[in-house]
């Protein structure tokens, strides 16, 4: 059985947000949420905004720290570990690359700056890796003097991409990584995560709102709601029997490819926002292949 | 041909650019009918937002629009001039943008800014201008209208913004809408809800909706008509069951393959266009899909011109059977494009 790269147990968090002029009041967008992530998986987190998934990825990466529960990385908690050691397991590619990338660097800079904060090698050996990271994610090593608005959506996300792998992390955590592109790009941008991971033997954490996405690219997926994992299990089963009434919702919302399907006609009432809240979770746990 | 709600025969626009004229939209004819939806698809930078502003009168001050013919309901837009052009917006033909947090002005109610809109174009009152302000709230799904009226735009999620936004297009009970990928920057669930809102209204009042979008799972699902744009022109166009049930033009067989479906093998390479939209400045020759296509050939130098019937479906190749064939390939999940 594949070892557990990154273990999040019982990870609750709280926001803390004004309300009105006088008092504060907390938003809990984790509510005691628990998820083992193996060696060589791709894990797919969907929800809809605000159901907690771009918080428990900042949580992953240690950028957050929440209100209660751990999250291990080989076994060692990342509250014991320093930024700059997790930095070298688990790297970031987000969702806009317009405004991931720095306007003022050249695409070099960009690159090959995680080395020099972790001052790894000279300048010389900092742009020679920079450049064949361009290699790896497709790009022509010519855009290294370039700058970011010189390239397109896709140029500008295998940047990122490339900018994310230079530290050879083991984990990659991609938050909606093709929403911002045309899907012809789209289509560019996994091929290449999914070349990269057998390469490099990445395991992925995918977030996005795009089932479709998920469907083709995740082995196991983890479905959220209002802050909870309501339904984990490995992909096939989630999309072809799905259990929990919001996975279904989700399935039936998604406007696939279906001439003349129409408009999908599921009406959110009160009681089947009930239904939702009520039903207990449907966590099935990880079994080896 | 019968009343056309919206008749456009050959629209160019050009921009003058540092580094030379560019041709955003080239020859670009549709037709919308009365109650109809007419999807316009493509990727960024192909020219669908220009086109729709143009019809609209709204282009950046160095855009030039040239058409042979543009009429709206019987009269020649290109007669209008500006202060006839602003009596139609907003009043007989709205737009929605795609952006609700950018589209709304931030220091002043929702309200507001949907009676401005009835009252800049109607001698209402301001009690009644709130009437139907509430009365279309209500309408596209927004509970507690009255009191909605007097909160500000930060006060809404994105879902309610975008419903606001569709509320204040039907403020005048437009004729024609106008909606630039209205449902893209939300959540699967409200999106459906949003569309069937909006095909609600479209039947309950027969406007003819222009639907701008890249996402074909909507257009097949939505539209009567469809016209695929690439690089400032129409490369096909038809019914929405030609361009899905038998797609001619190589650029939409690839659109229509490279969308993540269960058809094709998990976790495996997707077909994909290799290449980029090309720049538009200077003009292109020929076959403006030429260099990303995967049949291209010496005569795809040559201009091509749109060909089949405009009822039911036109495409702008030259060698239509062959790519239809290779179209049944990319089904079975095969990659055609290397």
């Amino acid at each position: 059985m594949p070892e557990v790269v990154l273990n999040v147990s019982n990870i609750s968090h709280f926001y803390r947000a004004a309300s009105g002029f006088w008092g504060r009041r907390s938003v809990r967008a984790l509510d005691d949420v628990s998820l083992k992530i193996h060696r060589g998986e791709i894990v797919g987190i969907v929800g809809e905004s605000g159901s907690g998934k771009t918080t428990i990825s900042k949580i992953m990466m240690g950028l957050l720290t929440p209100t209660s529960g751990t999250v291990e990385l080989d076994g060692r908690s990342i509250s014991e570990q320093s930024r700059r050691d997790i930095a070298r397991r688990i790297q970031f590619v987000f969702q806009d690359p317009y405004a991931s990338l720095n306007p003022r660097q050249s695409i070099g800079r960009i690159i090959s700056q995680p080395l020099k904060v972790h001052g790894i090698g000279t300048s010389v050996e900092q742009a020679k890796a920079a450049r064949e990271a361009l290699d790896v994610v497709g790009l022509s090593s010519r855009i290294f003097d370039a700058y970011p608005n010189q390239l397109s959506g896709g140029q500008r996300q295998r940047v990122a991409i490339a900018r994310a792998l230079i530290l050879k992390p083991d984990i990659l955590i991609c938050d909606e990584p093709t929403s911002a592109l045309d899907v012809s790009v789209q289509s560019q941008v996994l091929n290449l995560l999914l070349d990269l991971r057998k390469e490099f033997d990445l395991t992925y954490v995918m977030v996005s709102h795009n089932l479709s996405v998920i469907e083709h690219m995740a082995s196991r997926v983890a479905v959220m709601y209002l802050g909870r994992i309501v339904e984990l299990n490995v992909s096939e089963a989630i999309f072809s029997a799905p259990v929990h009434p919001y996975t279904k919702l989700l399935l039936d919302s998604a406007m696939t490819v279906a001439p003349g399907a129409g408009i999908p006609d599921m009406r959110i009432t009160e009681e089947l926002r009930e239904n939702l809240r009520q039903h207990p979770p449907a966590i099935t746990s990880f079994t080896p292949a | 041909m019968d009343s056309m709600l919206l008749d456009i025969e050959k629209l160019n626009v050009t921009i003058d650019t540092a580094a030379g004229p560019l041709k955003a939209v080239q020859n670009v004819s549709l037709r919308v009918a009365k109650g109809e939806t007419f999807c316009i698809v493509g990727e960024s930078g192909c020219g669908k937002s220009i086109t729709a502003l143009s019809l609209m009168g709204l282009m950046p001050k160095r855009a030039k629009r040239r058409a042979e013919r543009m009429m709206f309901d019987g009269t020649d837009m290109t007669t209008l001039g500006e202060s006839g052009m602003r009596r139609l917006r907003g009043n007989r033909i709205s737009m929605i943008f795609q952006e609700p947090m950018t589209s709304l002005n931030p220091v002043f109610t929702i309200g507001q800014q949907l009676t401005d809109v009835m009252r800049a174009h109607s001698r209402v009152s301001l009690a009644e201008a709130r009437e139907r302000a509430a009365f279309l709230l209500n309408k596209v799904g927004i509970t507690n209208a009255r009191e909605r009226l007097g909160q500000f735009p930060h006060e809404l999620s994105g879902g309610l913004r975008q419903r606001v936004m569709i509320a204040m297009a039907l403020m005048c009970s437009p004729d024609l809408m106008i909606a630039d990928e209205p449902t893209t920057a939300l959540d699967v669930t409200i999106q459906a809800e949003l569309l069937r809102l909006l095909r609600d209204l479209q039947q309950e009042f027969e406007m003819g909706l222009v639907l701008i979008t890249h996402d074909l799972g909507i257009v097949s699902r939505i539209a009567d008509r469809i016209a695929v744009m690439y690089a400032g022109q129409i490369v096909e166009d038809g019914t929405a069951d030609e361009i899905f049930g038998n797609p001619l033009h190589p650029y939409t067989q690839g659109l229509i393959a490279c969308i993540p479906s269960p058809d094709h093998p998990r976790m495996q390479h997707l077909p994909s266009i290799p290449g980029t939209v090309p720049p538009l400045i200077g003009g292109l020759k020929g076959c403006h899909f030429r260099e990303r296509c995967p049949y291209a050939m010496p005569s795809c130098m040559e201009e091509i011109e749109l060909k089949g019937h405009e009822a039911a479906h036109r495409y702008r190749c030259i060698l239509p059977a062959q790519t239809s064939a290779a179209h049944a390939k990319m089904a079975q999940g095969e990659q055609v494009h290397a």
